[in-house]
C-alpha cells in the first residue's frame, strides 16, 4: 500500500489534493456556519484576522483510511457486505474527523496560537485514533472471525 | 480468621491512569533528555560525517530526522524509536500486565534503533532502495503503534467487562 502511495497516488496528486481542499472548504464552512466568519483558498483555512493553516498532504487522513482498510481486510472475517460497510464507512467517518481536526487547526490558530505545535503533534490522538481504533473494536466484536487479537490470550495472570 | 489481608484490587482504569502518569513523569524527567542527548550528540553528529561538508540535507527536530537530498523531490524522514509511540502503548501494557506485548514493543524499538541509522547512512551513501525501506518502516511503525494500542484499549475493556 506504501509503495502504491509513493509511486502511484503521491505523483498523481490528484487524492492528496482533493482531500486537503475539500477539507479546508468544508472545515471552513462549518466554522462559518458556527459563527467563526472563516475563508478558504485551496488547502489554506484562515479565520478573518488571524493566521492561516496550510493542509498538507501529511494532514489529509489519507494515510489513516489506507490503514483502516488495510487492517479490515487484513483482520478477515467472512462477510462481504459488513466488511464493505465498515471499510467505506470508516473512510468516510475518518474524512468527517479530519475535517474536526481541521476546525481545530483553525480555531488553535485563533485562540491557542503558541501551541500550536502542540496541538498539532497531539491532534491525531484526539480526533482520529479515537474515531478509528472505535471501528476497528467494533468489526473485532461483530465480524465472524476469531477474537486474534484478545490481550487476554497473553496475560501475565 | 484469617489475619492476611488480601492485595488491594484497583479499578483497570485506575491503574492505566497511573500507568499514564508514571510513564509520562518518567519519560519527560529522565528519558526524553537522554534520548535528546543522545541523539544530538551522537546520532545527528554520526550521520553528518557521512555527508558532504556544507551540505545540509538533513534536518533534526527532537522526534525525528529528516533526510532530503538536493537531487530528490522526496524526502525521507524517521521518528526516532523510544518516543510517544513506544511509551502510550508501553504504560497501557503494564496496566493490563500484557508480558508478551511488552517484551514485543522493547524489541520492536531496540531493533528500529539499530536498523533505522544503518538505513540513513545507506540512504546518505546514495543507496536508493534504503530511501524506499525508510519509508515502508514509516507506515508501518504507524500501522504497530495503533495496533499496539488497540490491543492495549481493548485488554482494557475486557479487564472493565470482567469487573476487575
Amino acid at each position: 500500500m506504501q509503495l502504491a502511495y509513493d509511486y502511484l497516488i503521491l505523483p498523481d496528486g490528484r487524492l492528496d489534493l482533493f482531500l486537503c481542499e475539500s477539507g479546508a472548504f468544508l472545515a471552513a464552512k462549518c466554522l462559518n456556519f458556527i459563527g467563526w466568519p472563516t475563508d478558504s483558498w485551496g488547502t489554506i483555512i484562515v479565520v478573518k484576522g488571524y493566521g492561516g493553516v496550510e493542509i498538507v498532504n501529511g494532514c489529509n487522513g489519507l494515510t489513516l483510511m489506507g490503514i483502516h482498510c488495510a487492517f479490515i481486510l487484513a483482520y478477515g472475517g467472512n462477510k462481504t457486505k459488513p466488511k464493505l460497510l465498515v471499510i467505506f464507512g470508516g473512510i468516510f467517518v475518518i474524512y468527517l474527523a479530519n475535517i474536526i481536526r481541521i476546525m481545530g487547526f483553525a480555531l488553535v490558530k485563533v485562540y491557542l496560537s503558541n501551541h500550536w505545535l502542540t496541538f498539532h503533534k497531539i491532534s491525531a490522538f484526539v480526533f482520529l485514533y479515537p474515531v478509528m481504533l472505535g471501528l476497528w473494536y467494533l468489526w473485532t466484536v461483530k465480524s465472524d472471525q476469531d477474537d486474534i487479537l484478545s490481550s487476554s490470550r497473553s496475560s501475565l495472570v | 480468621m484469617d489475619s492476611k489481608k488480601r492485595p488491594r484490587r484497583y479499578s483497570i482504569f485506575l491503574k492505566v491512569f497511573f500507568s499514564l502518569v508514571a510513564c509520562g513523569i518518567f519519560y519527560l524527567i529522565v528519558f526524553r533528555p537522554l534520548r535528546v542527548e543522545l541523539n544530538t550528540r551522537f546520532l545527528v553528529p554520526v550521520l553528518i560525517s557521512f555527508l558532504e561538508p556544507n551540505s545540509n540535507i538533513i534536518t533534526f527536530n527532537q522526534g525525528s530526522i529528516m533526510i532530503k537530498p538536493p537531487s530528490s523531490n522526496h524526502s525521507y524522514d524517521f521518528i526516532i524509536p523510544f518516543g510517544i509511540f513506544f511509551w502510550v502503548p508501553f504504560s497501557i501494557f503494564i496496566a493490563i500486565r500484557n508480558k508478551d506485548a511488552i517484551i514485543f514493543i522493547c524489541l520492536y524499538h531496540l531493533f528500529l534503533s539499530v536498523l533505522l541509522p544503518i538505513l540513513a547512512i545507506m540512504f546518505i551513501k546514495d543507496v536508493q532502495w534504503s530511501g524506499i525501506l525508510l519509508n515502508l518502516n514509516k507506515t508501518l511503525f504507524h500501522i504497530l503503534f495503533l495496533i499496539a494500542l488497540f490491543i492495549g484499549l481493548k485488554g482494557i475493556v475486557e479487564e472493565w467487562s470482567q469487573g476487575r
